[in-house]
């Protein structure tokens, strides 16, 4: 198993590689047209695990994965945790009159979990996004100098980037029904839109203008857990988790730059779009129920709140003004058939499956952009007392409408975490 | 043993799909289309049209000695006036080469070639020339056009008619190769001193009424000696040459600008208002735009009568201690390109405005002229910013917003 984890690390690391020396208007880093609004679109905290129930996982959290969606989980569990994750997704987008297929590649979190004191206190760190903008648009247009001239032009904006935050935190079990915990961070912004202007006709210049937005805030969250045994029938748990994070107040600052030829010299210049404005981040509400029927069955269901109708992003009124409340709701189940003992292939698999409906955090031309998920995936234990495992998670999603010649968008997402349980931190009591 | 397959199966089937992730991942091709067009806005590139004011005319005294030609020959233009142009040249004695020393035995001549496509006036006319011993010393390298040095009429050294030949060759009087054979011979070391300072060459003036300049030009035209006895020739390149410009009656058209090559009429202009609005906006191009007048050209020019092309417009900034040296020498910032469809010169001022925008000019002050000035007489009539819309100077900027 050593040698297979080695073989992946090796491949994400190639990966991330050829990643970096991607630029953010190539194709390959494009993902949905809407998170051209505002910071990005919102990115859950969910693992491969979760995503592929449906759920963001603030309800849900096996100990041996390092759970992020909720503080509150890092007080309970024995092992070290750590995880990464990654995803690719491809988008599918069609207008009435147009279609284009973007692929975006996206390596997400890095969470580590330190049990100061077994199944009581733990310490969390980790990064991860907040937000994501990658769009790519591409519009041809036309002006017309005077009566007889038309000069044909092509726009090409690109963006990238978005919040993410540095987070350290505790998790806290009161007691075995109650756990809390508490997560203080640095949301940092790292914005990007550059846009490339060619004119088909000679003698007009091209120009790359590059639009930086950045700032960064202090940000908290808090997380509660309450479970109880033994509620419907013996053996069963039934969990309640919810996450409350604040909102975050920026004050965002823009730099536009772009080169420009002078007399005799080139010089990169600052356009007169820079400026500071306030930009803010909703309070988000989580709150769920996981539902341990057995060993072999738990099933979700959980709900995520933002309101974005009180987010600001005075950078562009036009797109603060698309900011509706959030509301996303998930449905999953996951079974275990591997904890059953059967050596079979096919049994030494978790399965996961679910749906969620997310009604989107955008209003566009009087629509809803919502997305429709469905969701599976399988979880691949480590063999052996190791408690490290692979998550692979597979989603389908429908995004967004034609009406108002808006973008619809089917959304293909492959995303996969690896968790690190106890490798290199658990303490062997036999040689 | 059972075990151990089955942990490399599940190995296999891990190694399938992070290998599966990663293909797709190396093999993405999109095709992305304008699907984004209606959701995203992006800049918006448009035209902005401002009158270009400000032209304030000027004129200076432009050199006029050492150039490509060196015009003679007068020319009564309805628009720009009376011209009448005096040649200066010198023959060297410098690495002359004579197997004997020259004297009474021998013949001089001035080969003029011409520029054959090039003819100030009435391009049929016979004009007239005399030829006169220079009395009053001169450089070509500090001659401007307003000098005349004084020159003998008493006698002519010779006199030729240029018709539409390009070439003449003109004998001149042996009192004239005495005295250039006098210098040429000198073996004394005050040789040089002499040739400098004592020895004029020769003035090439129009006589009986000339309607029309020529061209001649100093790459081809020189002097010749000829020993008539012994079929001996020497070729004599010419040292210095020059040219002054006597004109008058210039009409002073309302609305218009006139432009001369010879800086006898040249423009300052001054954007400063203009681009004042503009601050640090992005400019993708900055064009002017001058229009010229061709009907009134054309209706001042009798049949057979020509003007010279305008090859080019100069605009340029930034000058140093001399106005003059920099407006004839200095590379302009931009050429104004002759548009035949709109009958205008356009300017590309991109990097200029740019410079203003962004940078630092070294005067807000631009100047417009006619150049090169190579010694071919180039002169044209613009629209200035009082005449109607269409036809008034303007600046054309187009910005992404």
């Amino acid at each position: 198993m050593k040698s297979v984890q080695l073989i992946i690390f090796l491949l994400l690391l190639s990966s991330t590689s050829l990643w970096a020396q991607d630029n953010s208007t190539s194709e390959a880093n494009s993902g949905s047209y809407y998170s051209y609004f505002g910071l990005g679109m919102p990115i859950s905290t969910a693992g491969a695990q979760e995503k592929a129930m449906g759920i963001i996982g603030v309800s849900f959290n096996d100990y041996e994965t390092s759970g992020l969606s909720n503080p509150a989980f890092w007080g309970g569990g024995a092992f070290t945790r750590g995880s990464a994750g990654m995803s690719l997704a491809q988008y599918d987008a069609k207008t009435t009159t147009a279609s284009s297929k973007n692929n975006l590649l996206d390596f997400g979190t890095i969470h580590v979990v330190f049990p100061l004191i077994k199944r009581k206190i733990g310490l969390s760190a980790a990064l991860y996004p907040v937000t994501r903008s990658n769009f790519r648009s591409v519009v041809a247009n036309e002006i017309y100098p005077n009566a007889q001239d038309t000069i044909s032009y092509i726009s090409n904006k690109a963006g990238s980037g978005g919040v993410s935050k540095l987070e350290f935190g505790f998790g806290y079990s009161v007691n075995k029904y109650i756990s809390i915990g508490y997560a203080p961070s640095l949301a940092f912004i790292r914005k990007s839109e550059e846009e490339y202007i060619g004119f088909l006709n000679s003698g007009y210049g091209s120009s790359f203008v590059t639009t930086k937005v950045t700032d960064a805030a202090f940000s908290q969250r808090f997380g509660l857990i309450v479970s109880k045994g033994s509620v419907f029938k013996r053996g069963d748990i039934l969990q309640f988790g919810s996450s409350v994070t604040l909102p975050i107040h920026f004050n965002a600052k823009t730099k536009a730059q772009t080169t420009k030829t002078l007399i005799g010299t080139s010089k990169t210049v600052d356009l007169q779009r820079n400026n500071a404005a306030k930009v803010s981040l909703p309070l988000q509400i989580s709150s769920g129920f996981t539902y341990f029927a057995s060993p072999y069955l738990n099933l979700s269901a959980e709900g995520v709140y933002e309101e974005w109708s009180n987010a600001e992003y005075a950078l562009d009124l036009n797109q603060q003004n698309s900011f509706k409340d959030r509301l996303m709701v998930g449905f999953g189940a996951q079974f275990h058939p591997y904890r059953k003992g059967n050596e079979a292939f096919f049994s030494k698999f978790k399965y996961s499956a679910g749906i969620s409906y997310d009604e989107g955090h955008l209003q566009v031309a009087n629509e809803d952009i919502s997305t429709l998920w469905f969701s599976t995936g399988i979880g691949v234990k480590a063999p052996r007392a190791s408690r490290s495992s692979f998550d692979i998670s597979i989603q389908y999603g429908i995004r967004g409408t034609e009406a108002q010649n808006l973008v619809k968008e089917k959304v293909w997402s492959i995303g996969l975490s690896i968790n690190l349980t106890e490798l290199m931190f658990h303490r062997q009591k036999l040689n | 043993m059972q075990r151990n397959l089955k942990v490399t199966g599940m190995n296999q089937l891990v190694l399938f799909l992070v290998l599966f992730s990663v293909t797709i991942l190396s093999s993405c091709n999109n095709k992305t289309g304008p699907v984004g067009g209606g959701l995203i806005p992006v800049s918006e590139v448009s035209n902005d049209t401002l009158m270009a004011t400000g032209f304030t005319p000027a004129t200076l005294d432009g050199y006029s000695g050492k150039l490509t030609f060196f015009p003679m020959g007068s020319y009564d233009d309805q628009l720009f006036g009376d011209v009448e142009s005096i040649a200066y040249l010198k023959p060297t004695v410098i690495g002359v080469k004579t197997d004997t020393t020259p004297n009474t035995s021998y013949s001089m001549y001035l080969d003029l070639v011409f520029d054959s496509v090039s003819v100030y006036g009435d391009t049929l006319a016979l004009s007239n020339f005399a030829i006169y011993k220079v009395t009053e010393g001169w450089r070509g390298n500090e001659f401007m056009l307003s000098n005349k040095p004084s020159f003998d009429t008493a006698t002519p050294i010779g006199v030729f008619s240029k018709g539409r030949q390009d070439s003449v060759k003109i004998k001149l009087s042996n009192t004239w190769v005495n005295e250039y054979a006098a210098v040429l011979n000198d073996t004394s070391a005050t040789r040089d001193s002499t040739f400098q300072y004592d020895f004029f060459g020769i003035a090439i003036a129009p006589i009986g009424g000339s309607s029309k300049i020529s061209f001649p030009t100093i790459a081809e035209s020189r002097f010749r000696l000829i020993n008539e006895s012994q079929s001996d020739t020497i070729y004599t390149r010419i040292h210095d040459w020059a040219y002054h410009i006597n004109r008058t009656n210039v009409v002073q058209v309302p609305e218009r600008l006139t432009l001369i090559n010879t800086l006898e009429n040249f423009y300052k202009l001054s954007l400063k208002e203009e681009l004042d609005t503009l601050q640090a906006q992005n400019l993708l191009k900055a064009e002017l735009i001058v229009y010229e007048d061709t009907e009134q050209l054309v209706n001042t020019l009798p049949a057979n009568h020509t003007r010279l092309d305008v090859s080019g417009v100069a605009l340029k900034n930034g000058f140093s201690t001399s106005l003059v040296y920099d407006l004839f020498f200095k590379e302009p910032e931009s050429r104004g390109l002759y548009d035949s469809k709109n009958s205008a010169y356009r300017f590309d001022i991109t990097p200029l405005v740019n410079t203003y925008i962004f940078g630092t000019l070294e005067t807000d002050d631009l100047y417009i002229d006619i150049r090169p000035s190579d010694g071919l007489l180039r002169s044209t009539i613009l629209y200035d910013e009082t005449a109607p819309d269409s036809l008034k100077p303007k600046l054309i900027l187009t910005i992404a917003k």
